[in-house]
């Protein structure tokens, strides 16, 4: 017979992860929640706290009927916001674009290499990480800007005759985003073509289809799964990417992630980038869900 | 099937026919990996509504062979004509020759009736068309009632209905079939292959079949290709296969048979005296071109052994103590030490219903085969 000892053990090992979230991260997002609907005040720290933890049940139901929705109305009103939530998502939408474009074949090419090769290519891709995000997505600063390494490249082969301004604008930051979430598209687009099955395609040519047809019909319907997992990988964090466009962007660019740090850092208005964060949570949450159920059912059709 | 067909099944020997063109031709064909040669050399025709079976062990160049047909390989010299064209330069998706996979190789996002439908759509064949053609090729593999599901939920034979209803559905001039039941059990790989020799004679199309099982090649086909390391060793239909074999490698692979060496005394009109090393004289009808002095080989399948306690009166005669006995139900297998101390084995067929053995282990017994009945084998 079980020991209520073994028995809570047992239960243990699957409450851990959900005592792990619970503290990393619904703790902080209540926080985060509650300086949402707080007021701004010239204080230490800049707000008048919503609620007490001190008050008790009673106190915290008298505190949140006290609740102020006058943040999230501001964010409503001001266009500022909404631009940057819109360009943030229109930013992250065409770099995963970008970013399918160039991994794809990269993905492809690697998962039809000769199979001793693979681990090589594999590594190849990984291998940036072992560098900080930072100084990789800093270096994109010595290549890009006007006296930089690939300006003088293109000056010196004679493509160019003046310097390109790429630095600052939102060129650069498609090409910091693209270069920076490459390996997460690749990833999963190699673990689903390398496990394809080469007959099909040989099955498709012989019932009539050209290489290429076969590879529209059946190696990318096939590849979908990993298509969607790739763009899913790149697409959200890129929408709340602080640091590609804040180094390598320019005033045009608007992303909600440098709005957010302005309001908390320069304006120090916490409150009102507390609500910015909860929307930018809100928007995100729908994609996620989309890839999870992606995902689960990418699962239900492999078994 | 009516009776013409089964007159037309016993005549059926375009391969004896002078006249007869080759619908498939296979000329000097090698192919090389590398430094290895996966065939040799070869050349072979099969005639139009031939069941045609290629057998051989893993990598002996049988599927390359038949991969050379369907465009998946390339030839290293030699030339692949069909129906007198040379395929050289004509790819996969425009050869009228059409192949089962091994692995079936369904589409996995596609249900059954999209995977029929895929050659068909390929061509432009107009919707109605399909359907009907789809309809049709769903019953005769009778899976009309699968026609929505997906590979992953049918069972092995079920798969391999779809991807047979597949590759006829273009109706090919030609049909492969590469190991087509290899991944059925035992009792369904048997029906299945009574189905596959009725079909191919409902269609009248050429099938071509590669597989490692020599009774899968024996059932379906009219003629048998032993393929040994790139070269092909004998074609034949099956029973002249198994009866007649040429070569040592054929009379084993195809069948049991037992094989002692022996020595040439003399030849004469059809007639072969050999003597084995222990001093057995033994008379074989045979037309192999020996002379005395060579040594040959007596070769004598199981079921043509009879075994006797009483030494019989006549026939060839050899010596022994039953060793082992194998009981299949049907057969029972003897296997006999002889005086010279090789291993013979004998099988005889248990027609009478009985509990006992009338031989048993230990016991002396007689070896006999008539003269017509053994072979001799000089290669």
């Amino acid at each position: 017979m079980k020991t209520w000892l073994q028995y809570s053990a047992g239960r243990m090992t699957i409450w851990l992860p959900y005592i792990w979230l619970l503290i990393f991260f619904l703790t902080p997002f209540l926080l985060v929640a509650k300086l949402s609907v707080s007021e701004t005040a010239i204080a230490q720290p800049p707000y008048i706290p919503a609620m007490n933890f001190a008050d008790g049940p009673f106190g915290w139901w008298r505190d949140i009927k006290k609740f102020t929705v006058g943040n999230y109305l501001f964010i409503t009103e001001e266009s500022l916001y909404w631009k940057s939530y819109f360009s943030s998502l229109w930013i992250a939408f065409v770099s995963t674009m970008l970013t399918l474009l160039i991994g794809y074949p990269l993905a492809y090419g690697m998962a039809k290499a000769p199979r001793e090769w693979r681990p090589t290519l594999l590594m190849l891709v990984i291998l940036p990480f072992w560098t900080s995000f930072l100084i990789r997505v800093y270096a994109w600063i010595g290549i890009l800007k006007k006296e930089g390494l690939l300006n003088q490249l293109l000056l010196s082969m004679g493509v160019i005759s003046d310097p390109l301004t790429i630095l600052n604008t939102n060129v650069a930051v498609y090409i910091g985003i693209v270069y920076s979430y490459l390996p997460f598209m690749v990833l999963p687009l190699f673990a689903n073509l390398e496990k394809q099955d080469f007959t099909l395609l040989e099955a498709a040519e012989d019932l009539g289809c050209t290489r290429r047809q076969a590879f529209w019909k059946i190696t990318w319907p096939l590849s979908m799964p990993g298509v969607i997992a790739g763009c899913f990988l790149v697409f959200i964090p890129a929408v709340g990417e602080f640091v590609i466009p804040s180094l390598l962007g320019g005033s045009e660019t608007l992303m909600i992630g440098r709005t957010l740090f302005d309001e908390f850092f320069a304006n120090r208005d916490w409150p009102i980038s507390s609500a910015v964060a909860i929307i930018l949570l809100l928007i995100l949450i729908v994609p996620i869900m989309m890839f999870q159920r992606s995902e689960a059912r990418a699962r239900e059709a492999g078994r | 099937m009516n009776n013409s067909t089964v007159a037309n099944r016993r005549t059926f020997q375009p391969w004896n026919d002078p006249k007869e063109n080759p619908f498939v031709e296979f000329r000097n064909i090698t192919k090389r990996y590398g430094d290895v040669t996966a065939v040799d050399n070869l050349s072979l025709s099969i005639y139009e509504r031939e069941f045609f079976a290629l057998l051989g062990p893993s990598g002996c160049g049988k599927t390359t062979l038949m991969r050379m047909l369907a465009g998946f390989e390339t030839v290293s010299e030699g030339a692949v004509f069909l129906a007198g064209e040379d395929l050289a330069s004509t790819p996969p998706y425009h050869r009228p020759v059409n192949m089962m996979f091994q692995s079936y190789a369904l589409f996995p996002h596609m249900n059954v009736e999209k995977n029929i439908a895929f050659g068909l759509k390929q061509e432009g064949m107009p919707t109605g068309e399909i359907t009907d053609r789809v309809a049709k090729m769903l019953a005769l593999v009778k899976m009309e009632e699968f026609a929505k599901r997906k590979p992953n939920q049918l069972s092995g034979g079920q798969k391999q209905r779809v991807a047979l209803a597949r590759s006829l559905a273009k109706q090919p001039k030609l049909l492969l079939l590469d190991e087509p039941l290899g991944a059925l059990d035992r009792k369904l790989r048997e029906e299945t292959q009574f189905e596959l020799i009725d079909l191919q004679e409902q269609l009248g199309i050429t099938f071509m079949i590669v597989t490692h099982d020599q009774e899968e090649a024996m059932t379906v086909a009219d003629r048998i290709a032993v393929m040994d390391r790139g070269r092909l060793v004998q074609v034949d239909p099956p029973m002249a296969m198994y009866e007649r074999p040429r070569s040592r490698y054929v009379a084993d692979f195809l069948g049991n048979i037992n094989l002692i060496e022996a020595k040439v005394q003399n030849v004469s009109k059809g007639f072969v005296r050999l003597e084995t090393k222990d001093g057995n004289s033994l008379l074989v009808e045979s037309e192999a071109s020996v002379s005395s002095g060579d040594t040959v080989w007596f070769a004598a399948r199981p079921e043509k052994l009879q075994i006797d306690l009483k030494k019989p009166k006549s026939g060839n005669l050899m010596s022994g103590e039953v060793w082992d006995i194998a009981y299949l139900g049907d057969l029972t297998i003897y296997k006999v030490k002889l005086d010279s101390g090789e291993y013979v084995k004998a099988s005889v067929l248990n027609r009478a219903v009985s509990s006992d053995r009338p031989i048993s282990w230990e016991d002396k017994v007689w070896l006999s085969c008539p003269n017509d009945a053994a072979l001799v084998l000089t290669s």
